[in-house]
Protein backbone atom coordinates (compact mmCIF):
# COMPACT_ATOMS: atom_id res chain seq x y z
CA UNK A 1 0.00 0.00 0.00
CA UNK A 2 1.17 3.35 -1.08
CA UNK A 3 0.68 6.24 1.90
CA UNK A 4 0.33 9.52 0.46
CA UNK A 5 3.09 11.84 1.26
CA UNK A 6 3.48 13.87 4.28
CA UNK A 7 3.29 16.80 2.28
CA UNK A 8 -0.08 15.94 0.94
CA UNK A 9 -1.49 15.06 4.64
CA UNK A 10 -0.24 18.75 5.37
CA UNK A 11 -1.91 20.44 2.73
CA UNK A 12 -5.10 17.92 3.27
CA UNK A 13 -5.38 18.64 6.82
CA UNK A 14 -5.70 22.59 6.12
CA UNK A 15 -7.79 21.84 2.76
CA UNK A 16 -5.93 22.70 0.20
CA UNK A 17 -5.69 19.55 -2.10
CA UNK A 18 -6.98 19.82 -5.10
CA UNK A 19 -10.25 17.85 -5.81
CA UNK A 20 -9.08 14.80 -7.17
CA UNK A 21 -6.14 14.22 -5.19
CA UNK A 22 -8.32 15.08 -1.96
CA UNK A 23 -10.47 12.36 -2.62
CA UNK A 24 -7.74 9.93 -3.04
CA UNK A 25 -5.92 10.74 -0.16
CA UNK A 26 -8.94 10.86 1.98
CA UNK A 27 -9.63 7.73 0.75
CA UNK A 28 -6.66 6.77 2.00
CA UNK A 29 -6.69 8.22 5.46
CA UNK A 30 -10.16 6.36 6.26
CA UNK A 31 -8.22 3.23 5.51
CA UNK A 32 -5.27 3.85 7.05
CA UNK A 33 -4.59 4.67 11.11
CA UNK A 34 -0.93 5.36 10.78
CA UNK A 35 -2.13 8.20 7.95
CA UNK A 36 -4.97 9.07 10.21
CA UNK A 37 -3.02 9.72 13.04
CA UNK A 38 -0.49 11.97 11.12
CA UNK A 39 -3.39 13.78 9.74
CA UNK A 40 -5.01 14.24 13.05
CA UNK A 41 -1.69 15.41 14.78
CA UNK A 42 -1.28 17.83 12.03
CA UNK A 43 -4.93 19.57 12.33
CA UNK A 44 -4.14 19.58 15.36
CA UNK A 45 -0.88 21.34 15.46
CA UNK A 46 -2.65 23.65 12.56
CA UNK A 47 -5.56 24.48 15.70
CA UNK A 48 -2.33 25.05 18.61
CA UNK A 49 -0.74 27.86 15.66
CA UNK A 50 -4.29 29.38 15.74
CA UNK A 51 -4.72 29.35 19.67
CA UNK A 52 -1.26 30.85 19.81
CA UNK A 53 -1.47 33.42 17.30
CA UNK A 54 -4.74 34.90 19.15
CA UNK A 55 -2.63 35.14 22.18
CA UNK A 56 -0.87 38.76 23.13
CA UNK A 57 3.23 38.09 23.18
CA UNK A 58 3.85 37.64 27.18
CA UNK A 59 4.36 40.14 29.54
CA UNK A 60 3.26 42.59 27.10
CA UNK A 61 0.58 45.20 29.17
CA UNK A 62 -1.76 45.50 26.22
CA UNK A 63 -3.88 48.45 27.21
CA UNK A 64 -0.88 50.62 27.48
CA UNK A 65 0.10 49.40 23.76
CA UNK A 66 -3.26 49.62 22.39
CA UNK A 67 -3.52 53.38 23.98
CA UNK A 68 -0.24 54.47 22.69
CA UNK A 69 -1.03 52.74 18.78
CA UNK A 70 -4.37 54.70 18.93
CA UNK A 71 -3.47 57.77 19.90
CA UNK A 72 0.22 57.62 17.25
CA UNK A 73 -2.75 56.65 14.82
CA UNK A 74 -4.19 59.77 15.46
CA UNK A 75 -1.64 61.73 15.51
CA UNK A 76 -0.46 60.04 12.26
CA UNK A 77 -3.63 61.11 10.61
CA UNK A 78 -3.90 64.43 11.65
CA UNK A 79 -0.16 65.07 10.11
CA UNK A 80 -1.26 63.19 7.24
CA UNK A 81 -4.14 65.63 6.84
CA UNK A 82 -2.15 68.79 7.62
CA UNK A 83 0.24 67.91 5.18
CA UNK A 84 -2.21 67.11 2.21
CA UNK A 85 -3.41 70.59 2.75
CA UNK A 86 -0.58 72.27 2.76
CA UNK A 87 0.52 70.50 -0.54
CA UNK A 88 -3.05 71.16 -2.35
CA UNK A 89 -2.37 73.92 -4.91
CA UNK A 90 -4.17 77.11 -4.09
CA UNK A 91 -8.02 75.98 -5.45
CA UNK A 92 -8.06 78.19 -9.26
CA UNK A 93 -10.37 80.94 -9.57
CA UNK A 94 -12.10 80.41 -12.97
CA UNK A 95 -12.25 83.70 -14.97
CA UNK A 96 -15.33 85.17 -14.40
CA UNK A 97 -14.15 88.13 -17.07
CA UNK A 98 -15.01 85.91 -19.95
CA UNK A 99 -18.18 85.32 -19.28
CA UNK A 100 -19.08 88.31 -17.77
CA UNK A 101 -17.90 90.24 -20.80
CA UNK A 102 -19.92 87.46 -23.50
CA UNK A 103 -23.16 88.54 -21.35
CA UNK A 104 -22.68 91.98 -21.76
CA UNK A 105 -21.82 91.67 -25.49
CA UNK A 106 -24.83 89.42 -25.75
CA UNK A 107 -27.17 91.92 -24.34
CA UNK A 108 -25.89 95.06 -26.41
CA UNK A 109 -26.35 92.65 -29.33
CA UNK A 110 -29.50 92.21 -28.74
CA UNK A 111 -30.97 96.09 -27.48
CA UNK A 112 -29.40 96.89 -31.33
CA UNK A 113 -31.35 94.41 -32.99
CA UNK A 114 -34.40 95.87 -31.05
CA UNK A 115 -33.42 99.42 -32.20
CA UNK A 116 -32.40 99.08 -35.55
CA UNK A 117 -35.79 96.95 -36.13
CA UNK A 118 -37.82 99.33 -34.63
CA UNK A 119 -36.38 102.60 -36.09
CA UNK A 120 -36.78 101.18 -39.93
CA UNK A 121 -39.81 101.39 -41.70
CA UNK A 122 -42.70 99.13 -42.44
CA UNK A 123 -42.38 98.36 -45.78
CA UNK A 124 -38.37 98.09 -45.36
CA UNK A 125 -38.99 95.85 -42.24
CA UNK A 126 -40.80 93.79 -44.52
CA UNK A 127 -38.77 94.05 -47.56
CA UNK A 128 -35.65 92.76 -44.98
CA UNK A 129 -37.80 90.19 -43.72
CA UNK A 130 -38.57 88.54 -46.84
CA UNK A 131 -34.97 88.95 -48.19
CA UNK A 132 -33.62 87.01 -45.05
CA UNK A 133 -36.49 84.77 -45.95
CA UNK A 134 -34.96 84.23 -49.04
CA UNK A 135 -31.43 84.02 -48.10
CA UNK A 136 -32.36 81.12 -46.00
CA UNK A 137 -34.22 79.59 -48.62
CA UNK A 138 -31.52 79.79 -51.46
CA UNK A 139 -28.62 81.13 -49.83
CA UNK A 140 -26.67 83.79 -50.26
CA UNK A 141 -26.04 84.93 -54.48
CA UNK A 142 -28.42 82.33 -55.68
CA UNK A 143 -30.81 85.06 -57.80
CA UNK A 144 -33.50 82.43 -58.43
CA UNK A 145 -36.91 84.06 -57.16
CA UNK A 146 -39.78 81.47 -58.13
CA UNK A 147 -42.21 83.54 -56.34
CA UNK A 148 -41.65 87.07 -58.63
CA UNK A 149 -44.85 87.91 -60.41
CA UNK A 150 -45.12 89.80 -63.73
CA UNK A 151 -45.68 93.45 -61.82
CA UNK A 152 -43.18 93.18 -59.53
CA UNK A 153 -40.04 95.68 -59.74
CA UNK A 154 -36.58 94.33 -59.93
CA UNK A 155 -33.52 96.32 -59.80
CA UNK A 156 -30.33 94.87 -60.83
CA UNK A 157 -26.53 95.72 -60.81
CA UNK A 158 -23.76 94.50 -61.96
CA UNK A 159 -20.86 95.42 -63.42
CA UNK A 160 -21.75 95.81 -67.13
CA UNK A 161 -24.83 98.02 -66.28
CA UNK A 162 -27.88 98.42 -64.06
CA UNK A 163 -31.67 97.17 -65.08
CA UNK A 164 -34.67 97.39 -63.94
CA UNK A 165 -37.66 95.52 -65.17
CA UNK A 166 -41.43 96.27 -64.44
CA UNK A 167 -44.12 94.64 -66.25
CA UNK A 168 -42.15 92.95 -68.64
CA UNK A 169 -39.93 95.66 -69.33
CA UNK A 170 -36.69 96.82 -69.15
CA UNK A 171 -34.58 100.20 -68.71
CA UNK A 172 -30.90 99.03 -69.11
CA UNK A 173 -28.14 101.93 -68.72
CA UNK A 174 -24.67 100.20 -69.40
CA UNK A 175 -21.50 101.07 -68.75
CA UNK A 176 -17.78 99.88 -70.57
CA UNK A 177 -16.51 96.63 -68.71
CA UNK A 178 -14.21 97.88 -66.00
CA UNK A 179 -12.41 95.36 -63.13
CA UNK A 180 -12.64 98.29 -60.63
CA UNK A 181 -15.98 98.51 -60.77
CA UNK A 182 -17.93 98.72 -57.07
CA UNK A 183 -21.66 97.65 -57.27
CA UNK A 184 -23.78 99.46 -54.48
CA UNK A 185 -26.93 98.55 -53.83
CA UNK A 186 -29.81 100.52 -50.98
CA UNK A 187 -32.70 98.73 -49.36
CA UNK A 188 -34.15 102.13 -50.26
CA UNK A 189 -34.49 101.10 -54.09
CA UNK A 190 -31.44 102.18 -55.55
CA UNK A 191 -28.49 100.89 -57.35
CA UNK A 192 -25.53 102.11 -58.30
CA UNK A 193 -22.06 101.19 -59.80
CA UNK A 194 -18.95 103.07 -59.92
CA UNK A 195 -15.88 102.87 -62.45
CA UNK A 196 -12.81 104.53 -63.46
CA UNK A 197 -11.85 104.40 -66.61
CA UNK A 198 -8.22 102.65 -67.30
CA UNK A 199 -7.12 105.08 -70.15
CA UNK A 200 -8.19 108.33 -68.72
CA UNK A 201 -8.57 107.30 -65.35
CA UNK A 202 -11.89 109.23 -65.07
CA UNK A 203 -13.83 108.43 -62.24
CA UNK A 204 -17.87 107.75 -63.02
CA UNK A 205 -20.51 107.42 -60.92
CA UNK A 206 -24.14 105.81 -61.89
CA UNK A 207 -27.09 105.38 -59.49
CA UNK A 208 -30.46 104.37 -60.65
CA UNK A 209 -33.22 105.45 -57.72
CA UNK A 210 -36.81 103.92 -58.12
CA UNK A 211 -39.59 105.67 -57.14
CA UNK A 212 -43.07 104.13 -56.38
CA UNK A 213 -46.03 106.23 -57.69
CA UNK B 1 -13.37 71.72 6.67
CA UNK B 2 -16.82 73.84 8.54
CA UNK B 3 -19.33 75.80 6.81
CA UNK B 4 -19.99 78.92 8.04
CA UNK B 5 -17.94 79.39 11.07
CA UNK B 6 -19.18 76.18 12.55
CA UNK B 7 -15.98 74.74 14.32
CA UNK B 8 -14.39 71.53 12.73
CA UNK B 9 -15.51 69.44 16.45
CA UNK B 10 -18.79 70.59 15.84
CA UNK B 11 -19.46 69.07 12.14
CA UNK B 12 -22.30 66.21 12.49
CA UNK B 13 -20.69 64.63 9.21
CA UNK B 14 -16.88 64.79 10.81
CA UNK B 15 -18.32 63.69 14.23
CA UNK B 16 -19.30 60.42 12.38
CA UNK B 17 -16.63 59.68 10.26
CA UNK B 18 -14.93 59.61 13.44
CA UNK B 19 -16.85 57.93 15.38
CA UNK B 20 -16.57 55.06 12.18
CA UNK B 21 -12.91 55.41 12.58
CA UNK B 22 -12.66 55.05 16.31
CA UNK B 23 -14.53 51.82 16.04
CA UNK B 24 -12.80 50.76 13.10
CA UNK B 25 -9.63 51.46 15.02
CA UNK B 26 -10.93 49.80 18.37
CA UNK B 27 -12.19 46.39 16.83
CA UNK B 28 -9.35 45.74 14.55
CA UNK B 29 -5.90 46.74 16.56
CA UNK B 30 -5.43 43.67 18.64
CA UNK B 31 -5.71 40.83 15.65
CA UNK B 32 -3.91 43.34 13.76
CA UNK B 33 -1.27 43.70 15.59
CA UNK B 34 -1.25 40.06 16.69
CA UNK B 35 -1.06 39.35 12.66
CA UNK B 36 2.02 41.47 12.17
CA UNK B 37 3.72 40.26 15.56
CA UNK B 38 3.51 36.90 14.61
CA UNK B 39 5.05 37.46 11.37
CA UNK B 40 7.89 39.97 12.18
CA UNK B 41 8.42 38.29 15.64
CA UNK B 42 9.31 41.95 17.50
CA UNK B 43 6.46 43.99 19.70
CA UNK B 44 8.14 47.12 18.91
CA UNK B 45 8.34 46.59 14.82
CA UNK B 46 5.01 44.99 15.05
CA UNK B 47 3.87 48.25 17.17
CA UNK B 48 4.83 50.50 14.42
CA UNK B 49 3.59 48.70 11.18
CA UNK B 50 0.19 48.35 12.76
CA UNK B 51 0.23 51.79 13.28
CA UNK B 52 1.30 52.43 9.90
CA UNK B 53 -1.07 49.90 8.12
CA UNK B 54 -4.27 51.45 10.38
CA UNK B 55 -2.95 54.74 9.34
CA UNK B 56 -2.82 54.09 5.30
CA UNK B 57 -6.55 52.34 5.52
CA UNK B 58 -7.59 55.20 7.60
CA UNK B 59 -6.34 57.81 5.18
CA UNK B 60 -8.93 56.14 2.19
CA UNK B 61 -11.98 57.54 3.74
CA UNK B 62 -14.27 55.82 1.52
CA UNK B 63 -13.25 52.36 1.33
CA UNK B 64 -14.34 52.76 5.58
CA UNK B 65 -18.63 52.67 4.36
CA UNK B 66 -18.53 48.44 3.95
CA UNK B 67 -17.07 47.62 7.51
CA UNK B 68 -16.81 44.51 6.73
CA UNK B 69 -14.91 44.62 3.27
CA UNK B 70 -13.05 47.28 5.26
CA UNK B 71 -11.88 44.73 7.88
CA UNK B 72 -10.60 42.06 4.60
CA UNK B 73 -8.73 44.94 2.97
CA UNK B 74 -6.64 46.20 6.48
CA UNK B 75 -5.67 42.68 6.50
CA UNK B 76 -4.67 42.51 3.61
CA UNK B 77 -2.83 46.18 4.00
CA UNK B 78 -1.33 44.39 7.54
CA UNK B 79 0.41 41.61 5.96
CA UNK B 80 1.50 43.42 3.09
CA UNK B 81 3.34 46.01 5.42
CA UNK B 82 4.83 43.74 7.40
CA UNK B 83 6.18 41.25 4.12
CA UNK B 84 7.78 43.94 2.77
CA UNK B 85 9.05 45.35 6.20
CA UNK B 86 10.55 41.45 6.06
CA UNK B 87 11.91 42.19 2.76
CA UNK B 88 13.42 45.45 3.40
CA UNK B 89 15.34 44.31 6.67
CA UNK B 90 16.00 40.62 5.18
CA UNK B 91 16.14 39.40 9.45
CA UNK B 92 14.32 40.83 12.12
CA UNK B 93 15.71 42.38 15.26
CA UNK B 94 14.96 40.85 18.11
CA UNK B 95 15.56 43.77 20.78
CA UNK B 96 12.71 43.64 23.60
CA UNK B 97 10.89 46.41 24.64
CA UNK B 98 11.50 47.85 27.84
CA UNK B 99 8.90 50.42 28.95
CA UNK B 100 5.91 48.42 27.87
CA UNK B 101 6.91 45.44 30.06
CA UNK B 102 4.64 45.24 33.30
CA UNK B 103 4.51 42.06 35.59
CA UNK B 104 1.54 40.14 33.72
CA UNK B 105 -1.30 39.68 36.46
CA UNK B 106 -4.17 37.56 34.91
CA UNK B 107 -6.28 37.03 38.22
CA UNK B 108 -8.39 34.40 36.38
CA UNK B 109 -5.54 32.14 36.76
CA UNK B 110 -3.94 30.62 39.98
CA UNK B 111 0.09 31.40 40.03
CA UNK B 112 0.46 27.29 38.86
CA UNK B 113 -1.94 28.07 36.26
CA UNK B 114 -0.24 31.18 35.17
CA UNK B 115 3.02 29.74 34.64
CA UNK B 116 1.38 26.66 33.22
CA UNK B 117 0.32 28.81 30.46
CA UNK B 118 3.12 31.28 30.22
CA UNK B 119 5.03 27.82 29.39
CA UNK B 120 2.69 26.38 27.11
CA UNK B 121 2.58 29.74 25.21
CA UNK B 122 6.53 29.85 24.71
CA UNK B 123 6.45 26.48 23.97
CA UNK B 124 4.22 27.06 20.71
CA UNK B 125 6.03 29.89 20.11
CA UNK B 126 9.06 28.27 20.10
CA UNK B 127 7.44 25.95 17.04
CA UNK B 128 7.05 29.38 15.07
CA UNK B 129 10.76 30.08 15.46
CA UNK B 130 11.56 27.12 13.64
CA UNK B 131 10.06 27.86 10.55
CA UNK B 132 11.15 30.32 8.02
CA UNK B 133 9.85 34.00 7.45
CA UNK B 134 8.25 32.87 4.58
CA UNK B 135 7.04 29.83 5.74
CA UNK B 136 5.43 31.64 8.86
CA UNK B 137 3.96 34.26 6.93
CA UNK B 138 1.85 31.70 4.39
CA UNK B 139 1.00 29.45 7.67
CA UNK B 140 -0.68 32.42 9.58
CA UNK B 141 -2.05 33.99 6.37
CA UNK B 142 -3.69 30.60 5.12
CA UNK B 143 -4.63 29.27 8.90
CA UNK B 144 -4.88 32.32 10.89
CA UNK B 145 -6.36 34.85 8.74
CA UNK B 146 -8.15 32.14 7.01
CA UNK B 147 -7.18 33.63 3.45
CA UNK B 148 -7.20 31.12 0.21
CA UNK B 149 -3.63 29.93 -1.04
CA UNK B 150 -4.75 32.30 -4.02
CA UNK B 151 -4.73 35.67 -2.01
CA UNK B 152 -1.71 34.18 -0.13
CA UNK B 153 -0.10 34.04 -2.86
CA UNK B 154 -0.91 37.32 -4.50
CA UNK B 155 0.14 38.83 -1.02
CA UNK B 156 3.37 36.95 -0.94
CA UNK B 157 4.03 37.74 -4.79
CA UNK B 158 4.67 34.14 -5.47
CA UNK B 159 3.54 31.35 -7.40
CA UNK B 160 0.10 29.25 -5.88
CA UNK B 161 2.07 26.19 -5.96
CA UNK B 162 5.09 27.74 -3.88
CA UNK B 163 2.59 28.80 -0.98
CA UNK B 164 1.29 25.46 -0.77
CA UNK B 165 5.01 24.09 -1.01
CA UNK B 166 5.42 26.92 2.16
CA UNK B 167 2.09 26.10 4.00
CA UNK B 168 2.83 22.15 3.59
CA UNK B 169 6.74 22.61 5.29
CA UNK B 170 5.20 24.25 8.02
CA UNK B 171 3.07 22.71 9.12
CA UNK B 172 5.24 19.56 8.94
CA UNK B 173 8.04 21.78 10.83
CA UNK B 174 5.24 22.90 13.57
CA UNK B 175 3.69 19.78 14.43
CA UNK B 176 7.22 17.73 13.70
CA UNK B 177 8.54 20.57 17.15
CA UNK B 178 5.47 19.80 18.92
CA UNK B 179 6.21 15.99 18.69
CA UNK B 180 9.71 16.73 19.35
CA UNK B 181 8.96 18.25 22.32
CA UNK B 182 6.54 16.26 23.67
CA UNK B 183 9.01 13.34 23.71
CA UNK B 184 11.57 15.73 25.57
CA UNK B 185 9.00 16.18 28.36
CA UNK B 186 8.21 13.08 28.78
CA UNK B 187 11.76 12.20 29.17
CA UNK B 188 12.28 14.79 31.51
CA UNK B 189 9.43 13.59 33.58
CA UNK B 190 9.92 10.16 33.50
Amino acid sequence: MTHPSEIQLALLAGGDLALWERWRVRRHVAHCGQCEGTLEALRMSSNQVRELAAELPKDLNWNRLAEEMTGNIRVGLAAGQAIASFDKPPAVRRPRLAWNAGTVLACASILFAFAFWANIPRPQAEHLVQALKRIAAHGIGNFAQPGLRQEDVILEASTSGIEVKENGRALSLMHPHSDGATVTVNMQGSAGVRFIDADTGQVTTNKVYYAEQ
Amino acid sequence: MSDRGVPSQLDPSLLAAQEIQNRFISENLRRIFLLIYRIVRNVDDAQDLTQEAFIKALQRQDQLKDLDKATHWLSRIASNTAIDFLRRNGKVNFCEIDALIEPLTEPTDSPEQAVLRREHRTHLEGGLEVLTDRERTALLLRDVEGLPAELVAEQMNCSKATVRSHIANARIKFRRYLERSRRTSGRKRA
